[in-house]
């Protein structure tokens, strides 16, 4: 095979091009309606999840659920991710959307680090956000909800879901979940920041896939697809390595 | 973005934007679908402007989201490729140019050819001889390995051969 004959080949076969049908300015537009789009979703899933803390704690359910799956949630202090500022003096029972750290109690639950990703929201009765855990697990990032959200097709009507607690594992610092549906396969796609030195996430493990990839700033950035129901095709499953290493560039 | 950022990703589209086009047609065949797939790389790369500022990090962000782009609808079923024959509106008449016919002709068949071409073995394909990277840079763009990438391009190659066979005859194997 001749290398310099078939890329001559294909520059011919390109050459001809019409006249481009958008500019600088069509693409400055649509940047911004996407982002005034993105930051009302962003809006939208803080307000969901204060509504869920809020109806679990006057339910009583409390943190029931995360019993089961064990989840050491780290010290703040030790796992904040670069960048990231500390929420001193955040309640461990309150409920805070954009807070990587805080102050206050926190359940220590134990888990192996093998232990499959296991879907849905656990077998505990209440949801992941319920009880307000600090730390990345206990909230959605805004900044990874909205990057997140960029990543994947908008075909599949991408939707904000909480992060559920056996997909968050030790030390995480931000989390960030979407419901999606990649034609007709249907899951969640998970994104964890994580510091370099936390333990790693297997790369398959139960029923869902995972990739990670390490940031400029000694962190890991993971992302997780979880097919729902479990045992169904992988969501996303291809384009998991290139979501991560974007989510990467900004961690 | 300040006015400085929205200046500088000004003059880097214009730069790149023609490349892109081109790279996104030989993707898809389409110029319409190509431009819509540019479009969608640049203003994911406005989005994420204040981010990457590496310039060699900008081209493999924008070729990853052209390539992912295109994969990506390659996945829907509903959504069948469409390869369109462009005919140039002029002809070059310069002495020694190859004939038209040729020209128009070639072209059509090696596009037709890469329609058939797994999409992304056709995207390895493109940024190996379109877009002149090496292996280590494709791998890069796309978040693979360059023993994938070396994979890829081999089964592209096998594959681009199989179906031009013999319509283009420097493509056939030297032995």
């Amino acid at each position: 095979m001749d290398d310099d004959r078939l890329a001559q080949l294909l520059h011919d076969a390109v050459q001809d091009a019409p006249p481009a049908t958008f500019d600088a300015d069509d693409v400055l537009t649509e940047s911004r309606r996407l982002t005034a789009r993105r930051r009302s979703l962003v809006r939208n899933t803080t307000m969901g999840a204060v509504i869920l803390v809020a109806a679990g704690l006057l339910t009583g359910l409390g943190v029931v659920g995360f019993g089961s799956f064990g989840h050491t949630v780290s010290d703040s202090a030790g796992s904040a991710a670069p960048g990231q500022s500390d929420n001193p003096g955040a309640n461990g029972n309150d409920f805070h959307p954009n807070s990587r750290s805080g102050s206050g109690p926190r359940a220590q639950f134990n888990v192996p680090e093998s232990s499959p990703m296991q879907g849905g929201g656990g077998t505990g009765k209440a949801g992941p956000m319920t009880g307000g855990t600090p730390g990345g697990c206990g909230s959605t990032d805004g900044e990874l909800a909205v990057a997140l959200a960029g990543e994947l097709p908008s075909v599949g009507d991408p939707k904000p879901a909480a992060v559920p607690s056996a997909d968050c594992p030790a030390a995480t610092t931000r989390a960030a979940a979407y419901s999606v549906n990649d034609n007709g396969a249907t899951g969640l796609i998970v994104a964890l920041v994580r510091p370099a030195t936390a333990p790693a996430v297997p790369a398959t493990a139960g029923v869902g896939h995972a990739v990670s990839k390490p940031t400029q700033h000694n962190a890991v950035v993971t992302v997780l697809s979880q097919p729902q129901p479990a045992g169904g095709p992988i969501p996303y499953q291809a384009m998991l390595p290139t979501i991560a290493q974007d989510l990467a560039t900004g961690y | 973005m300040d006015q400085r950022d929205e200046q500088e990703f000004r003059e880097y589209f214009q730069a790149r934007r023609e490349a892109v086009r081109r790279s996104a047609y030989l993707l898809c065949g389409d110029w319409h679908r190509a431009d819509d797939f540019a479009q969608t790389a640049f203003v994911a790369l406005h989005r994420r402007w204040h981010k990457i500022r590496d310039r060699a990090a900008l081209d493999a962000y924008v070729r990853r989201s052209v390539v992912r782009a295109v994969i990506d609808e390659s996945r829907r079923p509903w959504r069948r490729e469409r390869f369109t024959d462009d005919v140039p509106d002029v002809a070059d008449t310069t002495p020694g140019a190859p004939d038209l016919d040729d020209t128009v002709a070639t072209r059509a068949t090696l596009l037709a050819a890469l329609r058939k071409v797994p999409p992304r073995q056709r995207a390895v394909l493109m940024l190996r001889f379109l877009e002149g990277l090496d292996v280590s840079a494709v791998a890069h763009t796309l978040g693979c390995s360059e023993g994938t990438v070396k994979s890829q391009t081999a089964r592209g190659l096998s594959a681009l051969r199989a179906e031009l066979g013999d319509a283009i005859d420097d493509l056939r194997p030297a032995s």
